[in-house]
């Protein structure tokens, strides 16, 4: 018996141990012995009743780049114990690419718990080899297998699959479907789909337009920015169409700004959010009439600088900052509050919000710790 | 003193490298941090050429040592997260205590890791001394580490300024704290209990031989690590605990992301990680 | 004041579709991606009902029910399963489990709704 053999051997012994430290600790080593023996007994430790003895298989399975762990490894997906599923399912996730074809294949099981569970994690792993596969399953029969291949869609983000989508949507199909697809477009950004989403936007049912929403603000198409202002009065699509209008603010502010250009009017509205007690609204709002650069709307974001909420209070600032440079807006009470703010903003990931609040505090007579250093 | 600009690729050199070595990310965000620190550290070399100096670090262990304390910031002072402490010395103590006296094991490990400047450990101390009556009569072992030899000189001194003791409570701000006009030293009863040493936790060799604590104390240094670093030392850490040990993350870390082996307690005073 | 839902599911369409539904009927709505976080936010905030799926990464729905229920404090924890699981067997481990309902995805909004308030009254 050759060195690897004796070593695997002990730790095949190791891993029946009555002692979870030893099984674990089998369990790492054989991950980097990585034989084929040991794929099996790790296959047993990933059953094991101890959490952190499972935890140390995973580890080890996903090191070793081996054909019959993936085999093992969806075989396991028809196990009755959900935790067991469930482990070799994040497993086969973290191996990826290699499994793509092995688990596509599962796509014409006969059991639907199976044909979703692939598609999610086709989905996850975001390999474009899966996408044909998945454009297949829209047809599945099982409405969750179908639904589950469209948001697997939506997530390797393959323009490929556009034609497929829009067909889902055209055909009329259930409603959850449609949802599911209009998510996966949004994803996919692929303007050809702005036709039929646009048409969409007439439909009476909340939870189609939810997801238009959403979308809109992935694709950011001029039209679709003009209807999100128009849901910001429809109640209950205000809050997700002002959220998504916040993310459109970040990433693409120059078309906020076209349009609030010509509809003035909108600044009131969105000004009147920043009274909403909900959580996140305030901060979106904030956001937004920062990038319109709102001067009417400096009294009402000091006025945030005291939310109990952190982000809330990190949004205001930026908002102040955008618009008045110097805050000379700000009153003497909240100047303390600001300085704290303003050392955090100095740290944010928008490089012209850490200038502005570099300059502010420099302005104010405050230096951060490391800026003096 | 002039702050040099890097290149995206001189700025990628640093970043992954100390990465690398220490675990510690330093995203795009602090990338005028990283510029200030290194050439201040240029400056007291001479050098004038970032590439010298990232050669510098590869191959003198000194310079890197120096450059490891500039960019470790030392944000730390005593009781920091009160609630947290307090779940700690008045529930989990006594119920880890409790069960050692059961057994006639009077023995506690606990290790402070990425302790910074000290005061992390000397807080566990004192709240050992008010929390164990018959401390005497145990064993105690606190481990404060880090990886800036800079913050580990200042560990051993044991001397803070005001801003470090102002969330300690003032009865023990008399106790065990010696008060000088400019500064709070810790008195020897406190110092006894806690050893210093150099430890880095993406050393894998070192990591893997810690054993036999009760409780680790983790907090607010992974938030700096990437993500498959805290993953790293996540599970070392499960393995250097005993069983019945604790973990304590800082209160807005969370560890399920990082791992599932823990069991997720509920305290009156907050939340807590075990190892069952 | 509003009634508060945590909605559980690794699927962040599904927690999107399920806030967004629950919102429209009046409620506060936090989410969790999997069981372990789902705990996390539990301990650290009262939540009045629970929407949870089985299927999920680092701690499945049964099991974080499971330990739910070994707790006083959540013995009575209002708990909706909302899975994609039709199996009449399934169905008996959910509710065996400690579930107050079982339902099958895709959920009919108003059959989601009427759920969350009959279990609220």
């Amino acid at each position: 018996m050759d060195d690897r053999d004796l070593k695997f051997t002990r730790l095949e012994k190791m891993a029946k141990s009555e002692d979870e430290e030893e099984r674990r600790e089998a369990a790492h080593l054989l991950g980097d012995l990585k034989n084929k023996g040991g794929v099996r007994v790790l296959i047993t430790l990933l059953q094991d009743p101890c959490g952190a003895v499972r935890e140390a298989a995973a580890g080890a399975l996903k090191k070793i780049d081996r054909k019959e762990v993936i085999q093992k490894l969806i075989s396991l997906l028809y196990s009755e114990e959900v935790y067991i599923r469930n482990m070799a399912i994040e497993i086969l996730e973290e191996i990826g690419e290699k499994a793509v074809e092995d688990i596509a294949s599962l796509l014409q099981d006969k059991n639907h718990d199976i044909r979703k569970f692939a598609c999610d994690m086709l989905g996850n792993i975001k390999n474009s080899r899966a996408t044909a596969y998945l454009i297949l399953a829209l047809d599945d029969p099982h409405i969750n297998v179908a639904c589950a291949a469209c948001e697997a869609l939506g997530n390797i983000r393959d323009k490929t699959a556009t034609g497929a989508l829009i067909r889902v949507i055209t055909e009329k199909k259930d409603k959850w479907l449609t949802c599911y697809a209009v998510e996966a477009l949004g994803k996919i950004k692929d303007p050809q789909a702005t036709k039929v989403l646009m048409k969409l936007s007439s439909s009476k049912e909340p939870l189609i337009l939810f997801a238009l929403i959403k979308a809109f603000g992935e694709i950011k198409d001029i039209q679709m920015v003009r209807k999100l202002f128009m849901w910001l009065d429809s109640p209950p699509l205000s809050s997700a169409a002002l959220e998504t209008l916040a993310r459109i603010a970040m990433e693409a502010p120059e078309k906020i700004r076209e349009i609030l250009r010509k509809e003035p009017k909108k600044l009131d509205v969105i000004r009147g959010f920043l009274k909403e007690p909900t959580w996140g609204v305030k901060k979106n709002a904030a956001l937004l009439l920062g990038v319109a650069r709102d001067r009417k709307a400096v009294p009402l974001l000091v006025c945030l600088l005291d939310e109990h909420d952190e982000k809330t209070r990190e949004q205001a600032m930026k908002a102040l900052l955008q618009i008045d440079p110097e805050l000379t807006g700000l009153p003497f009470e909240a100047k303390e509050n600001a300085r704290e703010l303003l050392e955090t903003l100095i740290y944010d990931n928008d490089e012209k919000i850490r200038k502005l609040a570099c300059k502010a505090l420099e302005k104010l007579g405050w230096f951060s710790q490391e800026l003096s250093d | 003193m002039e702050i040099i600009g890097l290149s995206q690729k001189d700025f990628k050199l640093f970043q992954s490298f100390i990465n690398r070595k220490t675990g510690i990310f330093f995203d795009e965000r602090k990338k005028y941090f990283l510029e200030s620190r290194i050439s201040s550290r240029m400056e007291e070399r001479g050098l004038a050429d970032p590439q010298e100096y990232w050669h510098l670090i590869n191959t003198d262990a000194e310079e890197f040592s120096s450059f490891i304390s500039s960019i470790t910031i030392p944000e730390t002072y005593f009781f920091r997260d009160y609630p947290q402490l307090k779940m700690f010395a008045e529930e989990i103590l006594p119920l880890v205590c409790n069960t050692k006296r059961q057994k006639y094991s009077k023995t506690l490990k606990i290790w402070s890791a990425g302790c910074s400047t000290g005061e992390e450990p000397y807080t566990i101390a004192i709240i050992l001394l008010e929390m164990i009556e018959d401390l005497i009569s145990w064993s105690v072992d606190i481990l404060g580490t880090d990886i800036s030899k800079k913050a580990l000189q200042r560990c051993q001194e044991a001397i803070y300024s005001p801003r470090s003791v102002k969330d300690v409570p003032y009865e023990y701000r008399k106790k065990y704290f010696i008060s000088t006009s400019t500064h709070y030293q810790v008195k020897p009863q406190v110092k006894k209990l806690v050893r210093f040493d150099y430890f880095n936790l993406v050393d894998d060799n070192k990591m893997r031989v810690m054993r036999g604590f009760d409780f680790i104390f983790c907090r607010n240094v992974l938030i700096y690590f990437d993500f498959e670093s805290s993953k790293k030392v996540i599970s070392y850490f499960y393995d250097a605990l005993n069983k019945g040990g604790f973990i304590f993350l800082g209160s807005s870390e969370s560890i399920s992301r990082l791992s599932a082996a823990f069991k997720l307690v509920r305290f009156k005073n907050g939340l807590a990680y075990m190892k069952e | 004041m509003k009634k508060s839902i945590l909605v559980v599911d690794d699927s962040a369409t599904i927690r999107a579709l399920q806030s967004f539904i629950l919102q429209s009927a009046g409620f506060e709505v936090d989410t969790a991606a999997n069981g372990i976080e789902a705990l996390e936010k539990l301990y650290r905030k009262n939540f009045d009902l629970v929407v949870a799926d089985i299927n999920m990464p680092k701690m499945d729905g049964l099991k974080m029910i499971e330990i739910l229920r070994k707790q006083d404090i959540y013995r009575d924890l209002p708990i909706i399963i909302v899975t994609s699981e039709e199996e009449e067997e399934d169905r008996e481990k959910g509710l065996k489990a400690g579930a107050n309902v079982y339902l099958v995805k895709p959920t009919d909004p108003k059959t989601l709704v009427m759920n969350v308030k009959m279990l609220l009254d």
